[in-house]
């Protein structure tokens, strides 16, 4: 559709506050989009504030996601305690109620819960708290440990003030009475809210499987066994053990702990995978191997689904670390009931049925779609179509969008995912709904929420005002105020020093500019609270936030000091003076931009390029194909159709004319590129012929000027050296047996052998191929269809059918393909004998008598993995690197799974990672939205806390540029010093400590300001 | 300082706390009522990467009594590899501190993610209970002279 018939709302609305809600709403946010971000929940990030550690590394990483739209301290905190983006609106606790109107003009219906605790007046003290005699379960520990009525949902203060638990509430007005801020009212109304937007993402997640739809598991009745989820808060500091895995019954610490997988998934009633439960559960049990390396681990599965970048290796590593693996599915979990441990029926080594004995046990419970859906599905409302397993229905070419046009989907909402593959969908599905959405007006600062630019001469000498808050008696019950006060007067710097009973109420915030005004104040401190610099610090004070400092006096001083008032007015007198020092050498804060080129380059032909070349262009940015083959389309032109019946050469087509017909999207075929030079924004880039010219001179050169880079270049299927391939005409691999199914030329085969992971996950290609399972049920699937008495085996070690692929694995052995485990030790024999393949297969799932399946097929079909391209010299022409497989690496494997660490440069398809079709097209979306993105506001800004070169002691040496993580410090050939380029700058500091001339500095805080601050404290 | 002799020595300690992990913690410690000791003055950093080892100098010289810097655990740091980079500085500087003949436990380095309140408050317990055994920082009276 053009841009211009187009109708446009006024915002986005993304109804799921989830990681994938999250990353939607800021990738809109970013683009210049008002958002209503909206979950049931009273706290953002879904389950993953349950977690504190993922995969691969072991890593939280949540904060990586954000980005760096204001860099100064003051906006920048941990997203465990909270989201804070002026263009983005949060509701709490709001639900999806009703929507009327079309694509660019939906009016939706929002519904609050009743508010008991009103936020605006709520200021965290837990007085409440500590008084409410009501206990429950606490869901944040999984139920693991008690909280009361009026709670807080997270630890993470922060971000929320209390709220009431109204089934558990028994009103009996404690809270109210005790309340030192009036803010709870014990029957509030739940409101509900018209809001009108151009488009809807949603971002519902999933429901964890309720463990008493299997209670052969005795999850519930046993108290040792535990969900996977529920591992995580033990395993947490956060968590009712405070980190130590004490199991419930006894808590003492589990000598062996077993994993069941595959609880609620793959299962007659969930007939699919829930993708991301073999990868928790490795990563959960490295963590209990390295926390308690002599407790056993014991994974029972049914096939482990390692088939993302990374996975196999990990995998691998568990095995290493002692993690044992046992191919069963468990039929039944017994109590030993004098002791609490757990009798489960395995398979022995034999095949024989044996009794195993645990301590502990965890269930890898599955995802189940939000019962939201039914309401999302009503056609009264937004309609969309669910499919069989009760999902959002999408298809394989349009992943992130459904039924109803304007309304789009990411995370699970659309089927079991993980984090990295919620955000790509995240980032896909906000590119699409941005375009039904207005832009609002980017500030002029960078667009921080807090006040106006500096109104103030910043040279002139500081006047700092100091504002203690007592926090009702919170603070002064325990810190003495009049001290502080008079100690605060008596700094240089300071003018005038008052307390106030709350800082953070409407009218004391509205009162500070005009006092500050009124004695000549242009600095302030203010010693109160953690929410309060956080939460409320944003819109009130018309104030640049560089000239502001909070002290956080209750958290940090007042609360855990409770015993000791005298050494805390102390420390709250050390850091006041340290604060108002640090103002008092502030430097003037400047935001520096750089202007963008509205072009982007897309390195590759295949389809990822090409769906990455449409989106960029669907934004109306110029775009440059670059690749080395002579025609657009790489493998897709090889395939016909997919599991879900796709007509890829129809998508393929359309999709050739669409960037053939566009006159703002450029091919440049048999080129490459030569040097990349510059940076976001502003990207050099010379490209050479790979075809000499005919005419013998020197290979043609051009060069392009771009503002952000898409990499998107293919992988090749690997030819195999094992089993005949080559020697014997019988023996070809997927691809080609796809080639002789789509020309119709199989010729009269009766039996077919197929076998799995030739040439991956070994020691040479230690990854999963993730593709080649799927390819070889969708042939088997059609030899099926041709010939339905033709026999199909195929040899594999574990079915990668992940996620509702699972389906397709079951239709296949419905229609009668047989399939048997191999051993990776023992692989199958291939020999020619007579003009016949005889292939033997040491069976390994049941007893027999020899022990081995011997078959003579007709042909013997190969699933190799793809392998990519020696990409080494253009990812050192790029500044990047890959990883040992020979992939791009991202900049964050979860949470910024299409950005590289250099900025302003994506990757998607298969130079990520190999990935199936519609996944590909997912990340070439996000690619495309993500490189459209930091287009949109036509500028790079920089941040408020950038490093700065003193340009007269800079020798040169250029440290700090091989230091600096975002390539931020370039050389200054013609001055012979470095420079910063600020829009690149993140502020961290590392510059700064490594040279070691003194000439780096961070502004906003300096080594003066540092070394001011320590004397301060001292 | 007016240090009662027969008082307890109370050190002071300068924390260099990153902004995304540990302050994080920090904050939830307190907000959990966790109580620890009050030594240790903390300034917030946006990267534990971007402790220069002179601030450390610069405090001791001064007189504090201990050094703490802390940050994201290993690969959580939110600017990559901040906290491996300050990991080797600080080995380098407790080798120069050692050469020198300067007492190179007085400096600290830990690692405490935001979700490791418990961990903070124990982190801040185990430092000051340690620079509390080493006693007063004698460089700061010697720089005084
Ligand atoms: S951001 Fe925490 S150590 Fe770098």
């Amino acid at each position: 559709m053009s841009e211009t018939k187009r109708k446009k709302g006024k915002a986005v609305l993304v109804v799921g506050g989830g990681a994938a809600g999250i990353r939607a709403s800021l990738d809109l946010a970013e683009m210049g989009h008002k958002v209503y971000l909206c979950d049931r929940k009273p706290s953002l990030g879904g389950v993953l504030v349950h977690t504190d550690r993922w995969f691969p590394d072991n890593h939280c990483g949540m904060c990586k996601m954000l980005p760096i739209f204001s860099r100064d301290d003051k906006s920048q905190f941990c997203l465990r305690s909270g989201l804070v983006h002026p263009n983005i609106e949060l509701l709490p606790m709001t639900e999806f109620d009703s929507v009327t109107g079309e694509a660019g003009d939906f009016t939706v219906t929002v519904k609050s819960a009743p508010a008991g605790v009103n936020p605006e007046l709520c200021v965290g003290c837990g007085t409440c708290n500590s008084v409410c005699p009501v206990e429950v379960p606490d869901e944040f520990n999984e139920g693991l440990s008690q909280r009361k009525a009026i709670y807080l949902r997270t630890p993470w203060l922060p971000s929320n003030s209390y709220v009431i638990d109204w089934a558990a509430c028994t009103k009996c007005g404690e809270c109210v009475a005790h309340c030192p801020t009036k803010a709870i009212n014990l029957s509030p109304q739940g409101s509900s809210k018209k809001i009108s937007v151009g488009s809807i993402i949603l971002s519902t997640g999933i429901e964890q499987f309720n463990t008493e739809a299997a209670s052969q598991y005795g999850h519930g009745r046993y108290p040792n066994v535990l969900t996977s989820i529920e591992l995580e808060r033990l395993l947490s500091q956060s968590g009712p053990t405070e980190g130590v895995m004490l199991r419930p019954s006894d808590k003492k610490v589990p000598q062996s702990v077993a994993f069941l997988q595959c609880v609620g998934s793959r299962d007659m009633k969930r007939n699919y995978c829930s993708f991301a439960c073999c990868m928790y559960a490795l990563k959960e049990a490295m963590l209990i191997k390295k926390l308690y390396p002599q407790v056993e681990v014991e994974i029972f599965y049914m096939d482990m689904r390692v088939f993302g970048k990374g996975y196999h290796r990990y995998y691998e590593q568990a095995k290493a670390a002692g993690i044992k693996f046992t191919r069963c599915r468990v039929p039944l979990v017994k109590q030993d009931f004098q002791n609490g441990d757990l009798i489960i029926t395995t398979a022995g080594e034999d095949n024989s049925l044996k009794q195993r004995r645990f301590n502990m046990l965890v269930l890898s419970v599955g995802q189940v779609p939000s019962p939201l859906f039914q309401v999302l599905a009503d056609p009264g409302g937004l309609g969309i179509k669910l499919n069989q397993h009760g999902f959002c229905q999408t298809g394989e070419f349009t992943p992130v969008e459904t039924s109803t046009p304007g309304v789009f989907v990411c995370g699970s909402a659309s089927g079991p995912k993980n984090i990295t593959d919620s955000m790509i969908g995240a980032s896909a599905a906000a590119g699409k709904a941005s375009h039904y959405a207005i832009s609002v007006e980017w500030p002029e600062n960078g667009g921080p929420s807090n006040g106006a630019g500096t109104d103030f001469e910043i040279d002139a000498p500081a006047k700092t005002a100091v504002l203690l808050c007592d926090c009702g008696n919170q603070i002064s019950s325990i810190i003495d105020m009049e001290d502080l006060l008079d100690a605060s007067r008596a700094l240089p710097s300071v003018v005038y020093a008052e307390r106030a009973p709350y800082l953070c109420m409407e009218d004391a915030l509205a009162s500070i500019r005009p006092k500050m005004d009124h004695h000549g104040a242009n600095r302030v401190v203010l010693a109160s609270c953690a929410p309060f610099l956080t939460r409320r610090l944003g819109a009130s004070i018309d104030l640049d936030p560089s000239l502001i400092q909070v002290v956080n006096l209750r958290e940090e001083v007042a609360w855990p000091n409770q015993e000791n008032p005298v050494a805390a007015t102390d420390k709250a007198r050390a850091l006041i003076s340290m604060a108002v020092e640090r103002l008092r050498l502030q430097q003037p804060a400047v935001m520096l931009h750089i202007a963008m080129n509205q072009s982007a380059l897309v390195v590759g032909s295949g389809l990822a390029a090409m769906v990455a070349a449409r989106t960029i262009s669907d934004f109306g940015y110029e775009v440059h194909i670059v690749s080395r083959e002579p025609e657009l389309g790489g493998r897709a032109r090889n395939i016909r159709t997919t599991l879900s019946g796709s007509d890829v050469p129809a998508f393929l087509e359309d999709l050739r004319r669409t960037l053939a017909n566009n006159p703002d999207i450029h091919q440049y075929k048999g080129v490459e590129i030569a040097t990349v030079e510059g940076h976001a924004g502003n990207f050099h880039v010379i490209l050479t012929s790979t075809v000499a010219d005919p005419s013998g001179k020197d290979l043609a050169t051009s060069s392009l000027e771009v503002g952000s880079i898409v990499l998107a270049m293919g992988a090749d299927e690997l030819r195999p050296t094992e089993y005949l391939y080559g020697q014997n005409d019988k023996v070809i691999t997927q691809t080609e047996l796809e080639a002789r199914l789509n020309t119709g030329d199989l010729g009269d085969v009766k039996s077919v052998a197929m076998v799995q992971c030739v040439g991956s996950r070994d020691e040479d290609r230690p990854y999963c191929g993730r593709i080649c399972c799927a390819e070889a049920l969708l042939n088997a699937l059609r030899i099926k269809e041709a010939n339905p008495h033709a026999e199909v085996v195929i040899f594999y070690r574990d079915m990668m059918s992940y996620g509702l692929m699972e389906a397709d694995y079951k239709r296949a052995r419905e229609k009668g393909v047989l399939f048997v485990r191999y051993d990776p030790e023992r692989k199958p024999e291939v020999k020619a004998e007579g003009g016949k393949l005889r292939v033997t297969v040491r069976e390994t799932a049941l007893p027999r008598n020899d022990g081995n399946i011997v078959m003579e097929p007709d042909l013997l079909v190969l699933s190799v993995p793809l392998v990519p391209r020696d990409q080494t010299a253009l990812a050192a022409i790029l500044g990047l690197e890959l990883t040992e497989d020979g992939f791009f690496k991202e900049a964050e494997v979860k949470f910024r799974p299409v950005d590289c660490v250099r900025d302003g440069i994506f990757i998607c398809g298969l130079a990520h990672s190999p990935r199936g079709m519609a996944e590909s097209i997912t990340q070439a979306q996000a690619a495309g939205q993500r490189a459209a993105s930091i287009m949109a506001k036509g500028r790079l800004m920089s941040g408020r806390t950038v490093s700065e070169v003193k340009a007269r002691w800079c020798a040169g040496c250029q440290m700090c540029v091989d230091i600096c993580p975002y390539n931020a410090r370039v050389m200054d050939e013609s001055e012979g010093v470095v420079m910063v380029l600020e829009a690149l700058c993140q502020g961290c500091g590392t510059c700064v400590v490594s040279c070691p001339s003194g000439a780096a500095g961070l502004r906003g805080l300096s080594d003066k300001q540092i070394m001011s601050m320590v004397d301060a404290a001292l | 300082m007016s240090d009662n002799d027969n008082k307890e020595f109370e050190p002071t300690i300068i924390g260099y706390f990153c902004n995304w992990c540990t302050y994080a913690a920090a904050d939830v410690a307190g907000s959990s009522r966790l109580q620890y000791p009050h030594n240790v003055r903390a300034i917030r950093v946006m990267c534990s990467g971007s402790v220069d080892p002179l601030y450390v100098l610069r405090a001791l010289f001064s007189g504090a009594d201990g050094v703490l810097i802390a940050g994201c655990r290993p690969g959580d740091c939110h600017y990559i590899s901040g906290n491996y980079k300050e990991r080797r500085r600080i080995l380098v500087l407790k080798t120069i501190l050692e050469t020198l003949g300067m007492e190179s436990d007085r400096v600290w380095l830990r690692w405490v993610g935001a979700s490791e309140s418990p961990k903070f408050a124990a982190t801040m317990n185990e430092v000051t209970a340690a620079i509390k055994k080493l006693g007063p920082n004698p460089i700061g009276n010697a720089w005084a002279i």
